[in-house]
């Protein structure tokens, strides 16, 4: 009886204690193994029903962009169907709690390699990179290579290339957003100062900055800026060279010198954190949405502005950035991958990507290059905050094409909160920026947390 | 008719006591089992199978990947170190309290209360109490900083395993004392008046008599605090988040987040691993208690 207690006794003490952790679950990973037929041209055979094909496309709701396209790609292919899988939600936004569902749904669908063919990502940033590194997704790279149709003259490649993960393509970006800044031109020439965008680094900016603020021009070069948010944007410009795989290089000497020369930008009042009217200031960095939207912002700013790059870290080789707002990747076990890809060929096509404007820049060269055309042709755009037309030519247009074909820097949302590194960074980085903690001591405790995450 | 014999069965059924004690055992055994029985069974499973849904058997792929995992590695070695130190300090800490307790003492009713009471407190309003404590910011480095002493990052250095130590025994030393009490006051009375005529000295007594006779109690509060130490997890969570400076980085955390991140085969594998690993110390625990037992008798 006492040894049958015993055993009852250290039963219930495993389990106890085993179960105070989390077991079992719904989800799992995904298997990489299911190798695609390929046929001879090397593209992927698809399973048909009766000669009927369905390309299943999960996304968070089906816009205008996606209800034509799947219109027209159904006209001109009788044999496919076009399924757009929407996360169902009460309002027109999301609540934070729908969010967080509607990333735990996605999840497990990818993660169990059952969801749909294409995954259509927009606004709400998904663990894209856990999925990859779970084999998830297909590596489009090998498709863009095998596919002979595929003319890659015709899209901004810098943009589809500086996507990579993992050293593939797992994501094809549709349209972004570009990030620059913009300068006011009329000051900075006044004060004799020249600036070579294309190669100034974060020193060069402070000692323009300096000499402006002497020679005329504003005291204050960028504002509205928190020093954390721009330590994750610099983070984020520099990742390939902070985080690599598993390990990460935050207590090298080059995140340290990144940190010091963050915080003398704002202990020499260059940066500000508060808000300052842009016409105050040497510089204001900011997004730009479409040709129309750079006009819109060159004459918004200043009223004589020009588009700067970012200054570059160490030997970066650009300083425009972007974030990616329309884009898909391929579940790696979907049965129609060869349909798929021709769908996602579709979407990037000059006749679907002339669907949309509000969304960003088009991926497409000739759409993009169109959309100039007409507002030369139209001559102006009309600007109800200046209060006056701005004019639109070809000339004035030219450094928004030269700053499209240069972004080259993604903005993967390192700096949105649901992201573990950025919030890490920003927590750590607080104490350093008022003077508490030294930088390496700071650097030295972000890579120590970063670490435990990157090696889970 | 018929009813009536099968109310006799029942009856005679009943009054076999083996019958009674598997009915009133089956209530909370099915709850046992569909709580933690299954899913854990579910779980070994899945820590072997490469996904959960259609999921192929890959023998032990994933406790390699768990291994590969520095983060995992880490987390048990934390694991490990915490339960070693806290534990021995929390037993020395209760003997003794248990020891002062027991004697005649000024409010002893009361002192006895106060050491029960962090059981019955929500962890919750503790934890606020102790970030601001130990903040790098906090109370404690305002009182070093006003006596001139360089403060101190608690919860970010090597320190935290320390803070921690002391929030797990403020936490459970009320219950190991209460423990201790039960065991210190059944050791009859007259061992130690043989002894004190035989002439033995205090140590000796201890040593001899207390210390014998409190083993079977020992080993039970050695259990219940190793268990306890791995589930400070909690105090951890509150106190620093998911990803906390990684000599605080415990096994549970490693869980917490592979749970987060959907990836139940690491985290099936790692918690097979552990229910292992505390299978076989409780294993050991008990035969050598029943070993005691035996010379005991």
């Amino acid at each position: 009886m006492r040894k049958a207690m015993s055993i009852l006794f250290m039963f219930i003490i495993v389990i106890v204690s085993a179960c105070s952790a989390p077991t079992g679950g719904q989800t799992s990973s995904n298997n990489p193994n299911n190798a695609t037929a390929l046929s001879e041209e090397g593209m992927p055979l698809d399973e048909t029903k009766g000669g009927k094909k369905t390309v299943v496309v999960s996304m968070l709701a089906a816009d205008d962009f996606y209800l034509q396209a799947k219109q027209k790609y159904e006209a001109q292919h009788p044999n496919t169907t076009i399924q757009f899988k929407e996360f169902p939600a009460e309002g027109a936004t999301l609540n934070p709690a729908e969010v967080e569902r509607y990333i735990k749904q996605i999840s497990t669908e990818v993660l169990s390699g059952k969801g749909a063919d294409l995954y259509a990502v927009s606004t709400i940033p998904l663990p894209i990179d856990k999925y990859v590194n779970k084999k998830a997704f297909v590596n489009l790279e090998e498709l863009i290579k095998r596919d002979k149709t595929f003319d890659p003259n015709l899209y901004q490649m810098n943009i589809i290339e500086n996507s990579r993960m993992n050293n593939g393509i797992y994501t094809l970006p549709l349209q972004f957003y570009m990030e620059a800044l913009f300068g006011d031109a009329a000051n900075i020439g006044n004060a004799g100062v020249t600036i070579d965008d294309k190669n100034w680094t974060w020193s060069e900016f402070a000692e323009i900055s300096k000499k402006l603020a002497d020679k005329g021009g504003h005291s204050v070069s960028l504002a509205n800026w928190a020093p954390e948010l721009l330590l994750n944007n610099l983070v984020s410009d520099n990742y390939p060279k902070l985080v690599n795989g598993q390990t990460a290089s935050f207590d090298s000497a080059f995140f340290t010198d990144l940190l010091k020369q963050v915080k003398s930008l704002y202990d020499n009042n260059i940066i500000k954190s508060e808000n300052v009217d842009s016409k105050k200031t040497n510089f204001t960095y900011s997004i730009i949405t479409s040709p129309s939207d750079y006009l819109l912002r060159l004459g918004l700013y200043y009223s004589n502005g020009k588009i700067y790059q970012k200054p570059h870290s160490a030997d970066q080789q650009s300083g425009v950035s972007f974030s990616v707002t329309r884009e898909l990747a391929m579940n790696a076990n979907s049965k129609v991958k060869g349909e798929a890809w021709n769908f996602m060929k579709f979407l990037m096509s000059e006749e679907i990507q002339s669907l949309t404007k509000e969304n960003g820049i088009s991926i497409n060269k000739a759409v993009n290059d169109k959309a100039v055309q007409d507002l030369v042709k139209q001559g102006s755009v009309n600007n109800p905050k200046a209060g006056k037309a701005l004019e639109a030519s070809e000339e004035n247009l030219q450094p928004f094409k030269e700053m499209v074909s240069e972004a080259r820097l993604r903005d993967y949302g390192y700096n949105d909160e649901h992201n573990k590194l950025s919030a890490i960074i920003t927590e750590e980085a607080k104490a350093f920026f008022t003077g508490q903690k030294t930088a390496e001591a700071t650097a030295k405790l972000m890579q120590n947390r970063i670490m435990s995450y990157l090696n889970e | 008719m018929t009813n009536k014999r099968y109310w006799h069965k029942l009856i005679r059924l009943l009054r076999k006591d083996w019958a009674v004690a598997a009915f009133f055992l089956a209530l909370s055994l099915i709850g046992f089992a569909l709580f933690y029985l299954i899913p854990f069974a579910m779980g070994f499973l899945y820590s072997f199978q490469d996904r959960t849904v259609d999921g192929s058997f890959v023998g032990l792929d994933n406790y390699m990947a768990l291994q590969a995992s520095a983060s995992f590695r880490k987390a048990a070695s934390n694991t490990f170190l915490f339960t070693s130190i806290s534990v021995p300090i929390i037993i020395a800490l209760s003997l003794l309290f248990a020891h002062l307790l027991n004697q005649k003492l000024f409010a002893r009713n009361w002192l006895q209360t106060a050491f029960v009471l962090p059981l019955v407190v929500p962890v919750a309003s503790i934890v606020m109490i102790w970030q601001i404590f130990f903040d790098w910011n906090g109370t404690l480095n305002a009182l070093l900083q006003s006596l001139h002493v360089e403060r101190i990052d608690w919860m970010k250095s090597d320190w935290s395993m320390g803070v921690l130590i002391i929030v797990y025994i403020w936490k459970n030393i009320g219950y190991s004392i209460i423990l201790f009490l039960a065991g210190l006051q059944n050791i009859p009375k007259d061992y130690y008046e043989t002894a004190d005529i035989e002439g033995a000295g205090k140590l000796h007594k201890w040593i001899h008599i207390t210390l014998v006779y409190l083993t079977p109690t020992m080993f039970f509060v050695i259990l219940i605090s190793i268990i306890n130490s791995f589930k400070v997890f909690r105090e951890t969570y509150l106190i620093a988040g998911g990803y906390p400076h990684d000599r605080i980085y415990m096994l549970q955390h490693y869980m917490n987040n592979m749970f987060l991140s959907l990836d139940v085969q690491k985290l099936t594998a790692a918690a097979v691993l552990m229910v292992g690993c505390i299978l076989v110390f409780v294993t050991g625990m008990l035969a050598i208690e029943r070993r005691f037992r035996n010379f005991m008798e």
